[in-house]
């Protein structure tokens, strides 16, 4: 188990917005957060990436394990070049750490751009430089938050491509945020389904389909259209029977 | 012909100082001005040849640029000092701020007589009056610039596990740089009035001594003279900050940036 959260809460000041939210994570899975907006899925992911400590609960990830974390901006420093960009991250030798970030960069399609200041970058080349500056320190758990929802659908897909093929390469343990649940299912090995107020974690969807997915298959639709169902609304009042068929078909 | 004359990126703009200054030579030529009320642009150029010429006006010169120079880098010091403390601990504003925003109210130009009389007339006062005038707006613009950084940059930071100083040095310094840079000009600006200030105050040389100079001389010309070059002098060293920030500042994804 590389990551383990037990009765993880969260209010701001009089407002609960989560409340024993439990789950763990096994080494290499793909996990996506799914819940509507202000469910609270990236106060999940920053408690987990220690950018909050006022949770309650207990979150537990061995201290072998380098966390790294991408966020919804690309967030990059706009005084640094594409290539300072990616060593940010980095300690020690400038000149080993530029030939690793090179690395990177030609990884995600960046290569040609490693000069440029983040002002010249469209805002998907900005998210790709972003994601080689996450991935240049070699994080045993990659966080994600709402990585691709600011990009076009096409670049969207294919930055999506782009974190399979490095999860394929690296093996690393990835943990989503969502809100679009084509992306959660095209790319999740489990979708952990957030719902209520406060919010807690509703359901554990395993995906058991094989990779490549198609994005149009029925299976995915079929999917879909149980999760929508489970989002609709009926915060308080499960239809377990849908659940129980769900889990039956994993 | 037209288009060149709008196009052109100084010759619109220099159309109407030289129909002025035509004008002004004229009118005190045909002595419709009196000349020791307003002397013509010739006579002033020549003033300031013969200064040149005798080698004054170089002393004059260096010595208000050496006072503004050694006043604005105190006072700047000083504000770097304070301004990163107060911008980034909240204790340190609890504890400085409010006094320095009550210093801040008191208009610069009061404690003159209090400077001259502890520090006497010479260079002390001179040089503090000019610090004091720089330290305000570079202070508040490094507090804001500071204050203005990007939660979202020091989580970046966070994340790759910066604090404290290297937090200040890696992300907060260069993201607050704009600001810190629009307070130097600012405080340049500030820095150049109080060198007339204190110049005029009592100095047996400098650009403001030779206002005086001119004014209980009667001679319009070496104070127009003096103007003109306090001018020059002021845009000259905007120009050279506006020309860091430029340099400095070529990543900012403004319309300024091109």
């Amino acid at each position: 188990m590389t990551l383990q959260v037990k009765a993880l809460g969260r209010s701001f000041g009089e407002k609960q917005v989560l409340q024993q939210v439990n789950f763990s994570v096994g080494k290499g899975e793909i996990v996506s957060l799914l819940g509507t907006s202000g469910c609270g899925k990236s106060t999940v992911l920053r408690a987990l990436a220690g950018l909050d400590n006022d949770y309650e609960g207990n979150i537990s990830i061995p201290s072998d394990q380098r966390v790294g974390f991408i966020f919804q901006e690309p967030r990059l420093l706009p005084w640094k070049t594409v290539l300072a960009n990616a060593t940010f991250g980095l300690k020690g030798d400038r000149k080993e750490n530029e030939a690793k970030a090179r690395r990177y960069l030609e990884l995600v399609g960046l290569k040609e751009a490693e000069k440029l200041y983040p002002r010249e970058l469209s805002g998907g080349m900005a998210q790709r430089a972003a994601i080689a500056r996450a991935l240049v320190t070699e994080p045993d758990i990659l966080l994600l938050d709402e990585p691709f929802s600011a990009l076009d659908a096409f670049t969207k897909m294919q930055l999506q491509e782009l974190l399979l093929k490095i999860w394929e390469t690296t093996g690393t343990t990835i943990i989503l945020v969502t809100h679009d649940i084509d992306e959660a299912l095209y790319l999740s090995d489990r979708v952990l389904l957030l719902q209520g107020r406060p919010s807690t974690l509703a359901k554990d969807l395993k995906i058991a389909l094989t990779r490549p997915r198609s994005r149009g298959s029925a299976a995915l639709g079929k999917w879909k259209e149980d999760i929508l169902d489970l989002l609709e609304g009926k915060e308080q009042t499960y239809d377990y029977k849908l659940v129980t068929e769900i889990g039956q078909k994993a | 012909m037209w288009k060149k004359l709008r196009t052109h990126p100084v010759l619109l703009g220099s159309l109407l100082p030289i129909l002025l200054l035509a004008a002004w030579e004229i009118l005190s030529r045909a002595g419709v001005i009196p000349a020791y009320q307003l002397p013509a642009p010739s006579a002033i150029l020549s003033t300031i040849i013969t200064y040149l010429q005798d080698g004054t006006l170089q002393d004059h010169v260096l010595l208000t640029v050496y006072r503004l120079f050694v006043g604005f880098i105190i006072g700047t010091i000083a504000a770097i000092l304070l301004g990163t403390l107060v911008g980034y601990s909240e204790l340190a504003e609890r504890f400085f701020d409010p006094l320095i925003q009550a210093f801040r109210s008191i208009p610069s130009l009061a404690w003159v007589p209090l400077f001259i009389l502890w520090m006497g007339i010479g260079e002390t006062s001179k040089v503090t009056l000019i610090a004091v005038g720089v330290f305000f707006p570079v202070y508040l613009n490094i507090v804001d610039g500071i204050r203005g950084v990007d939660r979202k940059l020091i989580e970046v930071g966070r994340m790759y596990g910066l604090d404290g100083v290297a937090l200040v040095r890696r992300i907060i310094l260069p993201a607050s740089l704009p600001s810190f840079l629009t307070g130097l000009r600012s405080g340049l600006g500030l820095g150049w009035m109080f060198v007339v200030a204190a110049e005029i105050m009592g100095a047996s040389q400098g650009l403001g001594y030779l206002l005086i100079l001119g004014q209980n001389t009667y001679s319009p010309d070496v104070i127009i003279a003096s103007i003109f070059l306090f001018a020059l002098l002021g845009k000259l060293t905007d120009w050279v900050l506006k020309l860091i920030q430029k340099r400095s500042l070529h990543w900012q994804d403004t319309a300024l940036a091109k």
